[in-house]
């Protein structure tokens, strides 16, 4: 029997990982960190494992059925309620640069950003695009474009309309955000990706000209803002659950199912922790092992 | 003779008091204040790369060559990856821009990945094994709290595995225990959330407080054009509204 091609690859990038890992032991290079918990490690291997597999399921026709969302059902609403008032829809993703730890946050607003300028293309919508991440001033641009030629609506494509770069230094960005959503009376203001203090300043400006909000970020310190003020929002990870979604792409679905491998195990540790305290054995202790060699 | 200081002390107040106005609405001198703040923004921002890419490696390569390209060669990737990101101004090129996102992006990831085992994951299982059985009944009550609001926060954001409830069917055991969790989750967040809310409202009030504090208690001359500056502010949006 042929083994597929995928497992094929999978099995040599663990080989090349070992074989990479014996010869930096033998040859006395710190490879891992000695402080981190060995459970850690093994964590990431079965995401990692998992999140291939499922991949590979995907791409094979497996569907993974992702549960509603309702701030995801409801872009569209909003996009058709800013064409029915005749207002533009404005989307942002934040600022800073994307090679940071934020950079799965900005992945995800890009995601939603590729669903907004779809449906924008498909109902007509005018689309103010304002970011602060210079980086991706050009796959902005390229989002949009797809997004209004797709829906075979080219001529409502302007760059110099449609992505305003404003700059990458937060409290000049939020101005001009706040600035832009209020003079361009916009009627649908969608913003997802990591926000910081500027967040409740979006959602006021948006509060201020009747604008239908939705918004979303996985920085626990914000979410309060957007569950609050704006009509629907993403609660944390739901972003990247909305990204996926948004993408329509099957295998970036099949990473969410990864993803809640992760959370189920997180639950089973805690449940089989809670339960084994009883009888006096810490699990915290196994979790917590390190392993010291080299 | 005005100082610099002074001076400067004054555009600083104007500016504070002109973003200030656009809570009660948009307005000339707010556009004003916007455009300097996103002007020097920007600005700022070119001089700090331009700056960067000076000392780490123009000066370097010109000025000692042999030892940049023995040790520090590898500065000259990030340049060409920068460069790439002009490749949207050619149509026939402007797919190279990709290259350069795409990295940038995968080192964003690689250092979230890094983390996020230790601090997110392991961290958060062994800080949530709490004994439920104590003689502290405040401590007992806490530990409950917390395990059953970690498993429902955790439930909630299930998004591929959940209990399906057959139509017209009773709910199944399985089903009505996932229920439970999620709304233990939800409301359990929305409790943090209310929290986080009241603790950061209260340091922006205190960062409100101390912007008063600077230019409103030295100098009652202070206050006066500060109030002028405001009035002038509000009477040119209320002129715009009509």
């Amino acid at each position: 029997m042929k083994a597929p091609k995928g497992v094929v690859i999978a099995i040599a990038l663990l080989v090349v990982i070992l074989v990479i890992s014996v010869v930096t032991w033998s040859l006395r290079v710190q490879l891992y960190s000695t402080r981190a918990p060995f459970s850690a490690f093994l964590i990431l291997l079965i995401l990692l494992v998992a999140g291939y597999v499922f991949m590979e399921q995907a791409r094979l026709g497996r569907s993974f059925p992702v549960r509603k969302i309702p701030a995801f059902d409801a872009i569209e609403e909003a996009i058709a309620r800013s064409v029915e008032m005749g207002r533009p829809v404005h989307t942002t993703f934040g600022f800073g640069s994307i090679s940071s730890s934020m950079a799965p946050q900005y992945v995800a607003g890009l995601g939603v950003l590729a669903h907004v300028a779809r449906l924008c293309g498909k109902y007509g919508a005018k689309l103010i695009a304002t970011l602060g991440v210079p980086e991706v001033i050009a796959t902005t641009e390229e989002i949009v474009r797809e997004g209004y030629y797709s829906a075979g609506r080219p001529e409502l494509f302007d760059p110099a309309y449609n992505v305003r770069y404003l700059t990458d230094q937060q409290f000049a960005y939020a101005s001009a955000v706040q600035a832009t959503i209020v003079r361009e009376n916009v009627g649908a203001n969608i913003v997802v990706g990591p926000f910081y203090a500027e967040s409740l300043i979006f959602m006021e400006a948006g509060n201020m000209v009747g604008a239908f909000q939705i918004a979303g970020t996985a920085r626990e310190t914000q979410i309060p803002f957007f569950v609050l003020v704006a009509d629907y929002s993403f609660i944390g990870e739901e972003i990247f659950a909305a990204g996926a979604l948004a993408s329509g792409d099957k295998e970036t679905l099949a990473s969410i199912r990864a993803q809640d491998i992760g959370k189920f195990i997180s639950i089973i540790l805690i449940v089989l922790g809670v339960i084994m305290l009883l009888g006096g054995f810490k699990l915290v202790d196994s979790l917590n092992w390190v392993w010291k060699f080299g | 003779m005005i100082s610099w200081e002074v001076l400067g002390a004054w555009i600083s107040a104007a500016l504070v008091v002109w973003i200030y106005s656009f809570a009660y609405r948009d307005n000339a001198l707010y556009k004003l204040a916007e455009h300097i703040f996103l002007g020097t923004a920007a600005g700022y921002s070119i001089a700090l790369a331009l700056d960067s890419l000076n000392r780490v490696l123009i000066r370097p390569a010109v000025t000692t060559p042999g030892t940049f390209w023995a040790t520090s060669w590898h500065y000259v990737i990030p340049v060409v990856l920068g460069l790439l990101m002009f490749a949207k101004y050619s149509r026939r090129y402007y797919w190279l821009a990709r290259y350069a996102v795409a990295v940038n992006l995968a080192v964003g990831t690689g250092l979230a990945l890094r983390a996020v085992p230790v601090a997110n994951i392991v961290r958060q299982i062994t800080a949530t094994i709490l004994p439920l059985w104590g003689s502290d009944p405040v401590k007992v009550v806490n530990n409950w709290l917390m395990v059953l609001i970690t498993v429902g926060g955790l439930t909630y954001f299930l998004f591929t595995i959940f209990p399906r409830r057959v139509e017209g069917a009773p709910p199944s055991p399985t089903y009505q225990v996932y229920r439970a969790l999620y709304y233990i989750g939800i409301y359990g967040m929305m409790v943090g959330f209310g929290a986080l809310f009241a603790n950061t409202i209260m340091t922006r009030v205190g960062f409100l407080i101390s912007i008063y504090l600077i230019y409103l208690q030295p100098q009652v001359w202070a206050s006066i054009v500060a109030a002028i500056l405001a009035a002038i502010a509000i009477v040119l949006g209320a002129l715009r509204k009509r």
